[in-house]
């Protein structure tokens, strides 16, 4: 069945938005990743409009992270103090972001840089992970070395406002979640997509928490993240296509429940390594997408 | 005579000196809309060819521009597509590739004469390259298309069929025929083609340019009951 949708300005038939949001749904609600990195660039390929793609996109990122969240909450893996402080570091980092790349694009190539800026930034992450998780998989980080405090975390443990976290069983100085937030912000704004992808390591690395709180809770701060977005697309820049995002908004929370749900089955290293998998895959991706010839030289102005 | 113009009429057959006529004519754009086959007829002195094109208004497009930086590819800048219509379709009798290109690019009876006409901004060397994806990417699009030998001439008259794409946007459309004989252009005529939002999308695109702080709320709170009820629906089936 064909729905025309009246934004974007085009005609889809309306399995192809279901399925492409279920396939995202699922991933965010195993992960903890909003998906924008991966469904904008779908919904292209069907032929949406980029400035659209991406508007509609923050649409069904607010559903899914709805339909995460709740689920997520259910089974406690909702940490809502950290949470609460991280979203205030990823606003007030995504404020400055936008502004760094709006200094970027003055001096020009900025495209190019935020480009190899995400390869490298991914490829790096996604490295680490493929390597830790299987590390722990193998079972070698049980060794008094690896328990050992590292020096970056004698530092946190010295900053000042130290509170602790029972949800997530960690204890840092309230500004630790608040900065690297803010950087993961800055970078996400920089890189035009949603932090999921660095926020889950960040959370899970160098905040210490266990890989499920994580999830549940970067979901939470996307709900809010999202919900602004959606907001100011619909209201400023009509972009949202309000009939394209019910229908992925609808695939999307079928597919963050059965997400939450096969995430339960797992365990973090296991989360953890298929995360980094899709990390390095995307990286993979974009690396071809640099060097491979383009078949249009020309693209619409907009979007991600 | 009368009786010839009486089946003429329930044969459709457009009577000699009908004017162009396209229909349908308000195109009607409803939720389950995917284009659809327009239909063009008017009169034609018998042994004419007649060329139909259908034209958006001109208006300037932004596009980014890919280049090599190094071994990489990446957007290099960005230029200003003018003076070509965002969406062109022309049928016509014969390919306009049998007739003198003169007489193409003057009447514009084909995509390559109406990028032609197109102008780019920042110009540079490579303008004709340009020219040229800009008009890949609209016939990618399905906004630019050519329609060879589907027009006839029979009988007094012309008829022809041209595909409308779901993704033209409404507005008001320029429909031309141009009848040539012997390399020479002998009538020109002219008219109006109505495209308009109905229904839901109608409701939804007025919504959303004209009261956009509603239509923002509006997504926001449908996303989020959406999200909600989804885990409602799941709780209760039985999840974890």
């Amino acid at each position: 069945m064909h729905l025309f949708l009246p934004i974007a300005a085009k005609s889809i038939n309306i399995l192809i938005p279901f399925g492409l949001g279920g396939l995202v749904g699922f991933l965010s609600g195993m992960f903890g990743v909003g998906g924008g990195f991966l469904m904008t660039p779908l919904l292209m390929l069907v032929g949406i409009p980029p400035t659209v793609a991406a508007a509609s996109d923050s649409c069904q990122i607010a559903a899914a992270s709805a339909s995460g969240t709740f689920a997520h909450a259910r089974m406690g893996n909702v940490d809502y103090k950290l949470g609460g402080l991280m979203l205030v570091g990823g606003i007030g980092g995504g404020a400055v972001g936008v502004q760094v790349i709006k200094l970027l694009r003055q001096m020009g190539n900025a495209d190019f840089l935020i480009m190899v800026t995400y390869v490298v930034v991914l490829g790096l992450i996604g490295a680490y992970m493929f390597v830790e998780s299987l590390s722990t998989l193998r079972g070698r980080v049980h060794s008094e070395a690896a328990r050992r405090p590292s020096r970056a975390g004698r530092i946190l443990a010295a900053l000042p406002l130290q509170t602790s976290f029972p949800k997530s069983g960690i204890r840092h100085s309230i500004f630790v979640p608040i900065a690297l937030c803010a950087l993961v912000g800055i970078l996400a704004a920089i890189m035009g997509v949603g932090g999921g992808f660095i926020m889950i390591p960040a959370m899970v690395y160098l905040l210490r928490m266990p890989m499920h709180v994580a999830v549940g809770t970067d979901l939470f701060q996307i709900l809010f993240t999202a919900t602004g977005v959606t907001f100011m697309q619909a209201s400023v820049n009509h972009t949202v296509d309000f009939i394209l995002a019910i229908v992925l908004g609808l695939g999307s929370t079928l597919g963050a429940q059965l997400g939450a749900r096969v995430a339960k089955r797992l365990r973090g290293e296991q989360l953890r390594i298929i995360l980094s998998g899709i990390v390095l895959l995307v990286c993979v991706k974009m690396v071809y997408g640099l060097v491979a010839t383009p078949t249009l030289l020309l693209s619409p102005k907009g979007g991600h | 005579m009368r009786r010839c113009a009486l089946i003429a009429i329930l044969l459709g057959v457009p009577r000699v000196g009908a004017a162009l006529t396209v229909e349908p004519n308000p195109i009607r754009i409803a939720a389950t809309f995917h284009g659809l086959s327009l239909r063009v007829s008017g009169a034609a002195a018998p042994g004419t060819q007649v060329f139909v094109s259908i034209s958006g208004a001109a208006l300037p497009e932004l596009f980014n521009r890919k280049g090599r930086l190094g071994p990489l590819w990446a957007n290099v800048g960005s230029v200003t597509v003018s003076g070509a219509p965002h969406l062109f379709l022309i049928a016509g009798i014969t390919p306009a590739a049998t007739l003198p290109r003169a007489l193409v690019d003057a009447n514009r009876l084909d995509l390559e004469a109406t990028v032609k006409q197109a102008s780019l901004a920042p110009a540079g060397a490579d303008d004709e390259l340009l020219r040229r994806e800009y008009r890949r990417l609209k016939e990618s699009w399905g906004a630019y298309r050519s329609f060879e030998r589907a027009i006839r001439v029979e009988q007094g008259s012309y008829r022809g069929e041209l595909f409308w794409p779901d993704g033209a946007p409404p507005g008001t459309y320029r429909v031309e025929a141009v009848h040539l004989r012997e390399g020479e252009v002998v009538r020109r005529e002219t008219a109006v083609l109505q495209v308009e939002l109905v229904g839901l999308p109608g409701w939804i695109a007025h919504l959303a340019f004209e009261r956009s702080a509603i239509y923002g709320a509006m997504s926001v709170v449908i996303a989020l009951a959406v999200g909600f009820l989804m885990g409602l629906v799941f709780k209760k089936g039985g999840g974890h």
